[in-house]
């Protein structure tokens, strides 16, 4: 091993306590989440959250697995939804950025703004919901409701388009001399290079299902097909718009959520993304570069 | 460039060519649409039908019998908000009860609370097929009348499948859920009467020696002791607007029987004995400012939070979990439903409840705030109406909706009362869907409601109620929705604060004017007014 | 010429049949899914009836934009809104840049990955519970700050009566929620510079921070450029839930606080009209088209490859 110079010794100083400032800072709320999923409930009414628990419960964890069929149903239809949404949207995601990256083709900057331009302008909710429901017979199909419209997004395309610009032309030009298709140069050798860019864009189209609760809310009337996080959701944001509506129409409207089991199930559902990034930070540390395709 | 535009033409082609079909779709189902809305028509046709089938046999036809021949129907129903305790079971006994009954099954389905009304009104927008829903005022039931996703309610129709609720129901209560000349809503027979009560923590008033507290000024005296002499508690959680409104209510509007005539814009309000009805700003009615002061006085004296702005825990809420020693309930509500549940959670508390003002005129909630509607594109009205009349005349359905299943959940105890089973895990909130068919003369109490307490409550509802075309006149906003935006705006940025006492008053009101007038408050004042006018002289042409 | 162009036109057609195959299904996909709904900018000019629907409501010209204009305070929000996008801009790809820069050249392979994947946590955590920890935090009677303060015998801070120092609080926990995804698309483009280059560069003797300032950062530069335009695609639009729950919606900050989001929900509250609500998006749409054109024109013209379309 060579002696690291005076200036990596300083630059792993100071990055070193940057980055373990910052991991501090990002986990104490969340050690605030945890403890207070396994603290009573009249103790954080009472006291509010704590790093440590101040009264140990595992009340909130009891209730939600109360209904362990309904918690692990939602699981699966959320590991469903992020899995097919995942390998689909980025597959797609990729071969439309690999078009709109390519120099030669000189329509790409129109392609460009015909994507880029849904982002600006939207007709809103109303027209979205009726033609989901009205034409495309969403709410018929829970499992395709749930996947379809989230399929693509045009930050994701654009992302991984300007990553495939940064590769040398030099490397498709070569394969397209030797008779390679465009389909052949895209599958075969972009998206071996482009690892990095994929893996995280995989990253965020799983995050987008995993946490995803608004099209369960919008297209599922069957508690059997309800995602993780609308589960989650509806105990979730309940509270503060059960107690607006409750003096609004002057009903009593039962009892609200539960603080712990908020928390709770926040830990839950967080956990599994927890365990599939590490997976994919692997190809941040030995994705292929293109210095070692070159050489 | 100009290959830009060709490209860009067989662009827009091709999508005018997907469109086109959507567009062609939409119109033959809105033609199918219309044809269903206008339903006096197709009430007509179905009419004929029966009178067919009477002439040609012959013999009168019990129109009931006649459509439960018709077999078995499932209805779609939509509620608010999550599944109440043993949903699944209650309703299943409900259906068994209703199949045995009206050859029918309900399914419901809820609409979490979350953009309720955002996603209620995309059912009707979508043309989902349904049946019947929870409506009232509080939840856009103008708007989507006037936007006909509601079918319109044939009152012959009523008196035929619906002939007890047809019996009990006033005609003022069928007005009440008219918009522009159609009935869209199946009320509640018996208006609820909303009354407030103060509900304070027994324990708490002991330590002070209070005894009673039957004036603002000694719920205002109560407050200021309570907070002097506790530290980890608060008097009374106030923050956001509805608790704000009730606070309103408590020590200003209840003491001068004033009524908001604009739901949701508490700036125009009118006196109710008052014959003249004639609106006034508040912020100009000194009294007001009186009682700006007073709650000054209470925010000075930390009987709520310095930060109750961003408390947005329900006063409830607080008050259970020990945060503070008083809040504001409806005694409707608490005493038939939660009252067991609150008193068996915190039994060391020993509730007490108070009229803060007494005597103060009550006006019966209007017939728009609580119905179920027919959507209106179910082809089973005639069912829904014949479900509504069970519900709502029939006891055993009543009670099973409200209080759940006997011996399960509730016992009964005589007509008007019921010992809660299990009140820690069950607090009556009931089906929502029962709400929008409700009839007070039905409801039980609590056992754990002392009898003192519900003959002063009686008391209070039988002397003070009056009728007042007020109850029942509803501003129509069509033309003024941007001012009331504006306003509704204003309201929420300024006036809360204000109100609060936490913020500089004098300054603070002097903005809210400015800004008041700016968007057009004189405007909207005269608006109202002028209908309000029409409406009192149409109501007393007909009484 | 006409015939010409035509020509040409299929001629092109022909030549890049293989990319416009691949092309096909996310012109499908945004045609259905954006392009037929935005038929629906429509409502923003219409009272909308549920049997009229989109195409046969009541026309009413700019009715439904008036609301946002009469009481005179869009003016202030929508300078809110576009100031805190411009903080957010700069402070987040700033952080970001520096941690994946760090995270890149760091060596203890576990520190790197345990400390990204904590960075990740905030992320998750919804706004509502951020709201309640903020709350818990910073209100004056019993929040922990001010408890602090208490046992150290200062004065307390009163938060929920201090406009200003919100913009600061707000600023810091976007970042704070946000950095740990933007961190990963910078990282990423890191990961993809050509290895050869630091090679190079260590053989001619330069230092981490001579590496870094010249080969790392203008290598990011497209990267960095077109989050930027991204952003500023949106730069009128505020996160609803954001800027509500993290103030707890308190009416007492609004002058800082308030954005054309928050603003527009706040007055529709009693009048939920499609037409309104669809009347300021369409308010926020041009604002934004008009500012993302401008920035596009300006980097096209710096360079060609960077710009977004």
């Amino acid at each position: 091993m060579k002696r690291k110079s005076a200036s990596e010794k300083i630059f792993n100083v100071i990055g070193y306590t940057i980055l373990t400032l910052l991991a501090i800072i990002a986990v104490i709320p969340f050690v605030m989440i945890i403890s207070s999923s396994v603290t009573a409930e009249h103790t954080i009414l009472k006291y509010g959250y704590s790093l440590i628990p101040k009264e140990f419960s595992t009340q909130a964890y009891e209730k939600i697995f109360g209904f362990p069929d309904d918690v692990l149903r939602a699981y699966g239809v959320t590991i469903f939804n992020t899995f097919v949404g995942a390998v689909i949207g980025l597959f797609t995601t990729a071969m439309t950025a690999y078009v709109l990256s390519r120099k030669y083709f000189v329509w790409r900057n129109k392609f460009s703004f015909f994507f880029y331009f849904t982002t600006l302008f939207s007709g809103g909710i109303v027209p979205w919901y009726i033609l989901c429901v009205r034409y495309l017979n969403l709410k018929e199909m829970p499992m395709i409701a749930q996947v379809a419209p989230y399929l693509l997004s045009v930050f994701n395309i654009l992302i991984i388009k300007s990553f495939m610009q940064s590769i040398p032309d030099s490397i498709s030009e070569a394969a397209k001399i030797d008779g390679a298709g465009e389909f052949r140069i895209f599958r075969q050798l972009m998206l071996p290079l482009s690892k990095p860019v994929l893996a995280s864009i995989a990253l965020f189209i799983s995050i987008g299902y995993w946490n995803d609760w608004y099209l369960s809310f919008m297209f599922v009337d069957k508690a059997k097909y309800y995602s993780l996080q609308f589960y989650l959701y509806k105990i979730l944001n309940a509270a503060e718009a059960l107690a607006r509506i409750s003096s609004l129409s002057g009903h009593h409207v039962g009892e609200m959520p539960k603080e712990n089991i908020k928390m709770a199930m926040a830990v839950i559902a967080t956990g599994p993304i927890i365990l599939l990034y590490p997976f994919l930070q692997k190809y941040f540390v030995k994705g292929l570069t293109i210095g070692a395709v070159k050489g | 460039m100009k290959h830009v535009s060709r490209k860009l033409c067989v662009i827009m082609a091709i999508m005018l060519i997907a469109v086109m079909p959507l567009s062609a779709c939409k119109n033959s189902t809105n033609t199918d649409d219309t044809s269903g809305l206008t339903s006096n028509e197709a009430k007509g046709d179905s009419n004929t039908e029966n009178n067919d089938t009477e002439s040609d046999d012959g013999t009168t036809v019990d129109p009931i019998q006649e459509e439960l021949a018709k077999g078995h129907v499932t209805l779609i129903g939509y509620q608010f908000g999550d599944n109440s305790v043993d949903h699944e079971a209650v309703l299943a006994k409900l259906n068994e009860k209703l199949e045995a009954d009206i050859n029918t099954t309900i399914e419901i389905r809820g609409i979490p609370w979350t953009d309720a009304e955002t996603k209620y009104k995309l059912m009707f927008a979508s043309g989902e097929e349904f049946d019947f829903c929870y409506s009232g005022a509080w939840i856009g039931f103008n708007s989507v009348a006037t936007t006909n996703g509601y079918k319109s309610i044939d009152l012959d129709m009523v008196k035929t499948f619906a002939p007890d609720t047809y019996a009990a129901t006033s005609a003022d209560r069928w007005k009440q859920v008219t918009v522009k000349g159609n009935i869209y809503g199946l009320p509640n027979i018996n208006a609820k009467i909303k009354n407030v009560l103060a509900v304070f923590r027994g324990d708490i008033l002991d330590k002070y020696n209070i005894t009673s507290i039957s004036s603002p000024d000694e719920f205002v005296n109560a407050l200021l002791k309570i907070a002097a002499g506790e530290d980890e508690l608060l008097a009374w959680n106030v923050g956001n607007a509805e608790q704000n409104g009730r606070m309103r209510g408590t020590l200003y509007s209840q003491a001068k029987n004033l009524k908001d005539v604009i739901s949701g814009v508490p700036l125009l309000s009118v006196d109710m004995l008052d014959d003249s009805y004639k609106i006034f700003k508040v912020y100009e009615d000194p009294d007001y400012l009186k009682y700006l002061e007073t709650t000054k006085k209470l925010a000075d004296a930390g009987v709520w939070s310095k930060s109750a702005l961003a408390n947005s825990d329900a006063d409830e809420n607080n008050f259970m979990a020990e945060k503070s020693a008083c809040y504001i309930a409806d005694a409707f509500d608490t005493f038939s439903r939660n009252d067991a549940t609150m008193k068996a959670l915190n039994p060391s508390y020993a509730n007490r409840y108070f009229e803060v003002n007494p005597g103060y005129k009550k006006i019966p909630e209007g017939g728009n705030m609580s119905m179920l509607s027919i959507n209106a594109n179910s082809k089973y009205a005639e069912r829904v109406m014949m479900m509504f009349n069970l519900f709502e005349t029939d006891k055993s359905y009543f009670d099973l909706i409200n209080y759940g299943i006997e011996g399960t959940h509730y016992e009964a105890v005589g007509e008007t009362r019921y010992n809660a089973l299990l009140p820690k895990y069950n607090d009556f909130g009931g089906f929502t869907i029962s709400w929008g068919s409700n009839n007070s003369s039905l409801l039980r109490q609590n056992t754990t409601v002392p009898q003192e307490q519900i003959d002063a409550y009686n008391k209070s509802l039988a002397e003070d109620s009056i009728e007042t075309p007020l109850a029942t006149f509803t501003f129509d906003d069509t033309n003024y929705k941007n001012e009331i935006a504006a306003i509704t705006n204003i309201v929420e940025t300024y006036m809360i604060p204000i109100e609060l006492g936490l913020t500089d008053q004098a300054e603070g009101l002097e903005k809210m004017k400015q800004k008041l007038e700016t968007a057009g408050i004189d405007k909207l004042l005269e608006a109202v007014q002028t209908q309000l006018d029409a409406y009192i002289a149409e109501y007393n042409g007909n009484n | 010429m006409k015939q010409g162009k035509r020509k040409l036109f299929f001629k092109r057609v022909r030549e890049y049949r293989q990319l416009l195959l691949m092309l096909l299904p996310a012109v499908i996909f945004f045609t259905i899914f954006s392009y037929l709904p935005m038929l629906g900018i429509g409502i923003a000019f219409e009272r909308f009836t549920f049997d009229g629907g989109i195409f046969h409501s009541p026309w009413v010209g700019l009715d439904n934009f008036k609301f946002m204009f009469l009481s005179g305070d869009i003016l202030n929000v929508t300078k809110n809104t576009f100031f805190y996008n411009i903080l957010f801009i700069l402070v987040n790809n700033c952080l970001e840049i520096l941690c994946a820069i760090i995270l890149a050249e760091l060596t203890s392979k576990h520190f790197k990955r345990i400390t990204q994947s904590l960075m990740f946590l905030p992320y998750f955590i919804s706004w509502v519970v951020v709201g309640a920890f903020a709350y818990n935090v910073l209100n004056y009677e019993s929040g922990s700050f001010n408890t602090l303060m208490e046992a150290l015998n200062l004065q307390p801070y009163d938060f929920y009566n201090t406009p200003k120092i919100w913009i600061l609080i707000i600023v810091l926990v976007c970042a704070w929620k946000n950095i740990g995804y933007g961190t990963i698309i910078y990282l990423s483009a890191v990961m993809g510079i050509d290895g050869a280059m630091y090679e190079a560069a260590k053989v001619d003797g330069a230092n981490i921070f001579q590496r870094i300032r010249h080969i790392t950062l203008p290598s990011l530069v497209p990267t960095i450029v077109i989050l930027t335009l991204l952003s500023l695609g949106g730069i009128f639009r505020g996160d609803f839930s954001m800027f509500y729950q993290v103030t707890g919606n308190n009416a007492m900050l609004y002058s800082t606080t308030d954005v054309i989001d928050t603003y527009v929900t706040r007055s529709l509250i009693s009048t939920s009209e499609f037409g309104m609500t669809a009347a300021a998006g369409l308010y926020q749409s041009v604002l934004c088209f008009v500012i993302i054109m401008i920035f596009n024109a300006l980097v096209k013209r710096y360079n060609k490859d960077y710009s977004l379309f």
